[in-house]
């Protein structure tokens, strides 16, 4: 199903949900599941607080369907839940540093050096990522990483596409130069 | 590009940025081609043809560009990934969700001969007309609360103003007033809860109703 299906879907789904169906927000719920832990990870560099943050917005979600704006599409609803509770966590947690992940997916024996040298470049992202101011990183996440159109992050963020395009772009520039520091 | 000195400039010899030292902290380059705008051209964003001329030729922008699509390796890289979810996480919103309540938006009237459902925004609405009519009661603020309506099974309800839920066999209303003052707040809550239950009891035939009131302001005549 292409993007504009999937929206046409979603909203058929989400009438179903405020009148009570809870189904239909489960389908809702496991159609955007990757994409809002995606964004929630890149959002704080965490796994364990993205599935948490993760939930809630979902919860939220479910929470505000009455408040929802039928002219915009559920999954740039979700995103500003998402990217907003991320923030939160994120403000939550200031000053603790950031755990290191660990490579629990892999056997042993496939942490070569690349991989190993792999997830050390993607350690100093995620730092970097993380060190950026709010409005920024959002735009950053959402644009180079959620390969979202400037006018749709836009959207998520409540701003303007041109703002959207002026936060990213400081994003972008502060990102290189702080992993220039890391390599 | 006129901005651009191109005594600065030069050919590579040896590959992109031969010999030079990429500098990515200072605001120009040598050859006066903006820092950043080099950034960005690494990181995705279309280079203006007078910069991509230029950087075509110039050591000082090969350089910085190599450097910088280096350092944007990654970032290109995780952008392609997807972090899976925890496989509990539909799981566990949905466990989340039952527990808010919200399930029960419809009042079950079982007859032998079928259902009935009468929405929770139905109950919230009798509820508030007939909460509007009791003494010293200038409004009752529940028309915009359906994203409240929350239901608990146990027993009780909780939300914002005008929450409604269906608990066994008791209807569960709690509404938002606005008083005049005009009495003493208990007897316009108790006026409220007797209207209240009276008229939801006759009108859906349940059993009982709890309804339970949060004094939202005061206007003074």
């Amino acid at each position: 199903m292409d993007a504009n299906g999937t929206a046409q879907g979603d909203a058929a789904l989400v009438a179903l949900a405020r009148e009570g169906y809870s189904g239909a927000f489960e389908e809702l719920v496991r159609r955007h599941q990757t994409r809002a832990h995606t964004l929630a990870v890149r959002m704080l560099g965490d796994r364990h607080e993205a599935a948490d943050v993760v939930q809630e917005a979902f919860v939220k979600a479910w929470t505000g369907l009455p408040r929802f704006d039928d002219r915009a599409a559920f999954s740039t609803w979700l995103y500003r839940i998402v990217v907003r509770e991320s923030i939160d966590q994120q403000r939550r947690r200031a000053r603790r540093p950031l755990p290191v992940e660990q490579d629990v997916d892999r056997p042993a024996t496939d942490r070569t050096d690349a991989l190993v040298e792999q997830r050390v470049r993607e350690d100093a992202v995620r730092r970097a990522v993380r060190a950026l101011p709010e409005d920024q990183r959002a735009a950053l996440v959402l644009t180079a990483f959620m390969d979202l159109e400037h006018a749709e992050a836009a959207e998520v963020l409540e701003t303007t596409p041109d703002a959207v395009r002026g936060r990213a772009a400081r994003a972008r520039r502060a990102l290189m130069r702080e992993m220039g520091e890391w390599a | 590009m006129s901005e651009h000195d191109p005594a600065a400039g030069g050919r590579a010899g040896g590959g992109p940025g031969a010999d030079v030292e990429p500098d990515l902290d200072r605001d120009a380059q040598p050859c006066g081609t903006p820092t950043d705008a080099l950034l960005d051209v690494a990181s995705g964003e279309p280079a203006p043809p007078d910069l991509a001329d230029h950087a075509g030729t110039c050591v000082h922008c090969r350089a910085v560009l190599s450097r910088a699509e280096e350092l944007w390796e990654p970032v290109r890289q995780m952008a392609r990934q997807e972090e899976p979810p925890p496989p509990d996480l539909v799981a566990s919103v949905m466990a989340a969700v039952r527990r808010l309540g919200r399930e029960p938006l419809h009042l079950v009237l079982p007859d032998e001969r079928g259902t009935t459902r009468v929405s929770a925004a139905v109950i919230a609405r009798i509820a508030e007309e007939a909460a509007r009519r009791a003494v010293g009661v200038a409004a009752v603020l529940a028309r915009d609360t359906r994203a409240e309506l929350v239901g608990e099974p146990e027993g009780g309800a909780e939300g914002g103003a005008g929450a409604v839920g269906v608990a066994d066999r008791l209807v569960v209303v709690a509404l938002a007033v606005v008083t005049d003052l005009s009495r003493p707040i208990p007897a316009v809550a108790d006026d409220v809860r007797a209207r209240v239950a009276r008229e939801l009891v006759g009108l859906t035939g349940r059993g009982g109703a709890q309804v339970d009131i949060y004094v939202h302001d005061v206007v003074v005549a």
